[in-house]
């Protein structure tokens, strides 16, 4: 199925075509060996429910259809300490 | 309009007797947590307790409005949880809410007890796993306490909302990677992964939009206002971008109910895993096999010489100290996976059979008074509650007057 993933950080889109049974990480994998996105901590949206695509589930189990956008959003677990 | 104290946030939608009623339990007061309780303590919350073992640096002062000058380092030192408890209190001079209690201590080494005081917790750590957010996020669901946390880096801050308030509800660990955070013992690894990325500080206008953020919806929870429970909000604060996402239940995930003790026992924090175990015989409880509130390393692999060091120490304790007695050598990032793996002896449970641990003092193992242990005897699952011993847990906080 046809899904168009969306930046981040910018307005840029990637579409891809998704095994349904594809889960977030499969997804994030090839979209950072693509360097659409850098290395880093992901979740997943569906754009037109709001819900979380959980990591280890398939889009198909997430209500993801044909033709969806998906939101790609980091993650930052900082609180203020620099760590270096 | 009335020039009443109170006036303005009425006028607002904010109830003072709800606010009054509010222990919220902060841990984490580094640039993010300083936000927060500044936020907490100006709305007149009525009880606050501040959780923070560290200790303030040169370099955090641009970032922490309550970073101490030369005569209060003198006055009270440099622990976090302290200072900021001090300060704060200074500033409300005007109210005597809220009553603010701090503890310079890991948040772990106070057991679960300030958990199931508090009526909110707000986690603004930098740690995950069993360190801290893993930890938190737990304790959270274990006795069904709303739960809002909060991270950043440089301009992109994010925060969860978990209510916990029921079984259907998702929870913190709902969609955890374990194995991922279960790698990272060691704060110097972190810190050079962070360095591999290319080094993005962490600045104070991103702290001061999500702390005023957690602070506002940990209000709304209490009022009963649900609009972001259960959900993710993200932000840019430079390009103004913004989501929220609803979070998901994970039905693989246990949600146990509410804990409920089956058995009371009595024993001090200094005593044996040994003594524990006569205890529980005592009161008929025979080949308990005791879940350990986070994982027992007992010895590690020094990575630079090789040596198996006694250890000795619960899994969050581990990442605070140098690893080899032998050669001072600090857990490396490796560079492949191909390289040396991290050997080590860790249990998850306890029984009559390790007795390697018996020896060694309840709380050295994890076990703190005024706890809950999860027991399994012959299939059977039970609650025991250890009684707090007036010196764990809630006794470790100071009060600020």
């Amino acid at each position: 199925m046809e899904i168009t993933f969306q930046h981040p950080k910018s307005s840029q889109n990637y579409v891809a075509d998704i095994n349904p049974n594809a889960t977030p990480e499969v997804c994030l994998a090839g979209l950072q060996k693509d360097s659409f996105i850098t290395q880093g901590e992901y979740e997943l949206q569906n754009s037109r429910t709001g819900h979380q695509i959980p990591t280890g589930t398939a889009l198909k189990d997430c209500a993801v259809l044909h033709g969806d956008h998906i939101q790609i959003l980091e993650i930052n677990n900082g609180a203020g300490k620099c760590l270096i | 309009m009335s020039t009443e104290i109170f006036s303005r946030e009425k006028a607002a939608g904010y109830q003072p007797d709800i606010l009054k009623q509010m222990k919220p339990l902060v841990i984490g007061v580094g640039a993010l947590g300083q936000c927060v309780v500044r936020g907490l303590a100006a709305a007149q919350a009525g009880e606050l307790y501040l959780v923070d073992s560290d200790s303030f640096e040169q370099h955090n002062a641009p970032r922490s409005s309550f970073y101490p000058n030369s005569a209060e380092q003198k006055k009270w030192g440099l622990g976090k949880a302290e200072i900021v408890a001090r300060k704060l209190r200074n500033e409300i001079s005007w109210s005597k809410d809220p009553q603010i209690h701090f503890a310079n201590n890991m948040i772990q080494e106070l057991g679960e007890e300030p958990f199931r005081n508090c009526t909110h917790i707000i986690s603004a750590v930098d740690s995950t796993g069993e360190r801290g957010r893993g930890w938190i996020g737990k304790l959270a669901r274990k006795f069904g306490k709303p739960l809002v946390e909060g991270g950043f880096k440089a301009e992109r801050v994010n925060m969860r909302t978990l209510t916990n308030h029921n079984l259907d509800v998702p929870c913190f660990n709902c969609w955890e990677n374990h194995e991922t955070v279960q790698e990272q013992f060691n704060c110097t690894a972190r810190a050079r992964l962070s360095e591999a990325e290319g080094f993005i500080p962490a600045i104070q206008t991103a702290a001061a939009v999500l702390g005023s953020l957690m602070v506002e919806t940990t209000i709304q929870l209490a009022h009963g206002n649900s609009e972001l429970s259960n959900t993710q909000y993200f932000m840019d604060i430079r390009i103004g971008k913004t989501n929220l996402m609803k979070l998901v239940r994970n039905p693989k995930c246990q949600h146990s109910p509410l804990p409920k003790s089956d058995a009371v026992i009595k024993i001090g924090k200094g005593e044996t895993y040994k003594t524990l175990l006569e205890i529980l015989k005592g009161q008929g409880i025979k080949k308990p096999q005791i879940q350990l509130p986070a994982r027992f390393v007992l010895t590690l692999t020094c990575f630079e010489c090789g040596s198996v060091i006694q250890i000795n120490e619960p899994s969050w304790k581990v990442a605070k100290r140098i690893l080899c007695t032998n050669c001072g050598g600090r857990y490396q990032l490796l560079k492949s996976k191909d390289s040396k793996v991290l050997a080590h002896e860790i249990f998850y449970e306890l029984s009559d059979a390790t007795e390697e641990i018996h020896e060694i003092p309840i709380h050295q193992v994890g076990i703190i008074p005024g706890s809950l242990l999860d027991v399994t005897i012959e299939n059977q699952s039970i609650t025991i509650e250890i009684e707090s011993d007036g010196l764990s847990g809630s006794n470790l906080f100071t009060p600020v007057f």
